[in-house]
C-alpha cells in the first residue's frame, strides 16, 4: 500500500496528489497530499494525479518534493506564465474553475477510488470555503459515483479512465479579504476491485 | 446517489457545518446549479 497526500493551499486552495507504486499490477494505493504542497512524480504513477491539459491546469503547481498542489495564491510558480496574476478568490462571489486536475487509472486493474474531503472551510478570520467538484462523472455512469459523508467514491475506475475535478470557491464575507485562507490536504486512495 | 451531482447539502454534510450565505448574491439554488453544471462538463 502506498500513501499520497494532496495539499490545499490558501488565499485559495491547493490540491496535490500522486501515487507511487512498483511495476506490474497494483492492488491498492492510498495517498495523502497537502493542498498547496507535495507528492512525487504523480503523473506517471499507477494512480496518476496530474493537472489537466486545460489552462486551469496551471493552478496545479509542483512542490519542492515533486508533489502536486492546487495553489491559488501568489506563490504558484505558474503566475506570470499561464496565470496572469490572480492571487485569490473574489469576495461575495462564486469562483468556478473547471478542469483543474485529474485522477487517472494508469494501472492494469479496475480500482475503486476514494478522494476525501471535498469541502474545505476556514471560518476563524472570515468565512471562506473551497469545494472540489467531480467532473465528467456522468461518463462513469454504470460504475457508480457516491458521496459518502467525507468525500467521493468512484466504485470502478477502469485502466485508462480518469475523473477530472474542478473547484468552486466561496469567500462568504468581505471580512475574508486578505485574512482568510485554506491550507489543507486531500487524501486519495485506490484499491483493486 | 450515484452519478448525480453533489449538492450544497452534500458538502455541508461533508464539512459538518451549514453554510451561511448571508448575502443575497450567494444563494443555495445558484450554487446547486453551478455544481450541476460543472459535474456535467
Amino acid at each position: 500500500m502506498n500513501r499520497r497526500r494532496f495539499v490545499l493551499g490558501l488565499g485559495a486552495l491547493a490540491g496535490g496528489g500522486a501515487a507511487t507504486v512498483g511495476t506490474g499490477a497494483f492492488s491498492s494505493v492510498e495517498a495523502q497530499r497537502n493542498i498547496s504542497v507535495t507528492v512525487s512524480d504523480d503523473a506517471n504513477a499507477q494512480l496518476g494525479i496530474q493537472p489537466t491539459d486545460e489552462p486551469s491546469g496551471n493552478y496545479v503547481d509542483t512542490t519542492p518534493n515533486d508533489a502536486l498542489a492546487i495553489d491559488l495564491t501568489a506563490s504558484n510558480n505558474n503566475v506570470g506564465s499561464g496565470i496572469a496574476g490572480g492571487e485569490g478568490l473574489n469576495a461575495n462571489a462564486i469562483t468556478e474553475i473547471a478542469d483543474v486536475f485529474e485522477i487517472r487509472n494508469q494501472g492494469a486493474q479496475t480500482v475503486e477510488v476514494t478522494a476525501t474531503p471535498l469541502a474545505y472551510l476556514e471560518t476563524d478570520s472570515g468565512a471562506v470555503a473551497v469545494l472540489l467538484v467531480p467532473q465528467n462523472a456522468p461518463d462513469l455512469f454504470g460504475f457508480g459515483v457516491f458521496y459518502p459523508t467525507d468525500g467521493i467514491t468512484i466504485k470502478e475506475l477502469d485502466p485508462g479512465d480518469d475523473i477530472r475535478f474542478g473547484l468552486i470557491g466561496l469567500p462568504l464575507s468581505e471580512s475574508a479579504i486578505d485574512s482568510a485562507g485554506i491550507s489543507d490536504e486531500l487524501a486519495i486512495s485506490a484499491e483493486a476491485v | 446517489m450515484p452519478n448525480e451531482p453533489p449538492t450544497v447539502s452534500d458538502y455541508e454534510e461533508m464539512a459538518g457545518v451549514d453554510f451561511d450565505f448571508g448575502d443575497d448574491e450567494l444563494d443555495r439554488d445558484t450554487l446547486n446549479a453551478r455544481l450541476a453544471e460543472m459535474f456535467d462538463s
